[in-house]
């Protein structure tokens, strides 16, 4: 069974894409480990739990190293900024540009063509 | 949006204009260490081939005592489109901040290993008025933030906090630069744009940050038709 809460109810969200620039490839699960950890470091447990924080996997594009992070609308430049401190994923040097935030993941898509 | 980096060193020159570019900056502050004249127009030449790719200007940072801080400062006015005075003692914070020569005061907040006890952020509501009085810009970078870690970096962030209160409170110039010494510490527009609005600035003052208008400025002083403010050889 699927809980649906009332429309008014439901916590506004914000997708942020990113494109992960770096000297080598990234995997996914490097790229998961930084982002938690930096989030974590940087906003704290409370805040982390209340900015509701998701990294997509299905929409991580491995070869063009671009992913979308969904959060809560109310903390969307506060997780900008923890991703801009990440400056290491594994052994690699990795530059986080976050390209475009929307309310839906096609807008993300659509919007930064 | 125009986007100008007004604080970058660099080791590797092709490689910071690279990932300039990659990251939509429309122009740089390359800067160096001030040495001496030698070293400077050895630096201006490196630079000069590349200014044909991404809008450059060259400039020097001093790092010195507060009485030759003002010195250096007038002596190379002419030579260089930007003047940036790495501060962290208070005595040349105040010194920057009284001299209109200096264009940016760089790390107001930084401390050295001996006044590791030192609690306040490097500036007061005095420098902070002279600063805009001199159109001396406030730097806020964000490289010292990513550099360090838990109680350190909560300390640099509370004074950076605390400056940022003090510049919107007597509305001072400020700049937010990624303060980046390698082409991976550049930061794109969006991401210091976060930065500022976590410390607490308007979307419209951080854009005007942005947009390099004490460049221009100074570039039209260098050019040889200024004259002084309102005044200019057509």
């Amino acid at each position: 069974m699927k809980l649906r809460n009332m429309s008014s109810l439901r916590e506004k969200k914000r997708y942020i894409a990113f494109k992960l620039h770096s000297d080598s490839q990234v995997n996914y699960n490097d790229m998961r480990n930084a982002v938690w950890s930096s989030v974590l470091g940087f906003l704290g447990d409370d805040d982390t739990a209340r900015a509701n924080v998701q990294i997509i996997k299905n929409t991580w594009n491995q070869k063009q190293q671009t992913g979308l992070i969904k959060c809560s609308h109310l903390y969307v430049d506060k997780i900008k900024m923890s991703l801009a401190l990440i400056h290491q994923v594994g052994d690699s040097k990795v530059i986080f540009q976050t390209t475009r935030v929307s309310g839906t993941i096609k807008g993300t898509s659509t919007q930064s063509k | 949006m125009q986007f100008y980096d007004l604080h970058v060193h660099t080791e590797n020159l092709e490689e910071t204009i690279k990932m300039a570019k990659l990251l939509g900056m429309t122009g740089i502050g390359l800067i160096t260490n001030w040495i001496d004249h030698e070293e400077l127009e050895g630096f201006k030449r490196q630079v000069e081939p590349f200014k044909k790719e991404i809008d450059i200007a060259v400039g020097v940072e001093i790092k010195d005592k507060a009485q030759n801080v003002v010195r250096i400062a007038k002596q190379i006015r002419k030579d260089v489109e930007l003047i940036l005075v790495h501060g962290g003692d208070l005595e040349v914070n105040r010194a920057a901040v009284e001299t209109a020569e200096v264009d940016v005061l760089v790390h107001p907040e930084a401390k050295d290993p001996s006044q590791e006890l030192r609690q306040d952020s490097g500036l007061d509501q005095v420098m902070v008025k002279l600063a805009k009085k001199n159109g001396v810009l406030i730097e806020f970078s964000l490289n010292d933030v990513i550099y360090s870690y838990k109680k350190t970096r909560s300390s640099i962030l509370k004074s950076l906090l605390q400056n940022a209160k003090l510049v919107k409170k007597y509305k001072a110039p400020f700049v937010i630069t990624s303060g980046s010494w390698s082409p991976w510490n550049m930061r794109a527009a969006s991401d210091l744009l976060s930065f500022g609005k976590y410390l607490g600035f308007q979307d419209p003052e951080i854009k005007k940050s942005f947009s390099g208008s004490k460049l221009f400025e100074n570039k039209k002083r260098l050019s040889g038709k200024w004259v002084m403010p309102g005044v200019e050889v057509v």
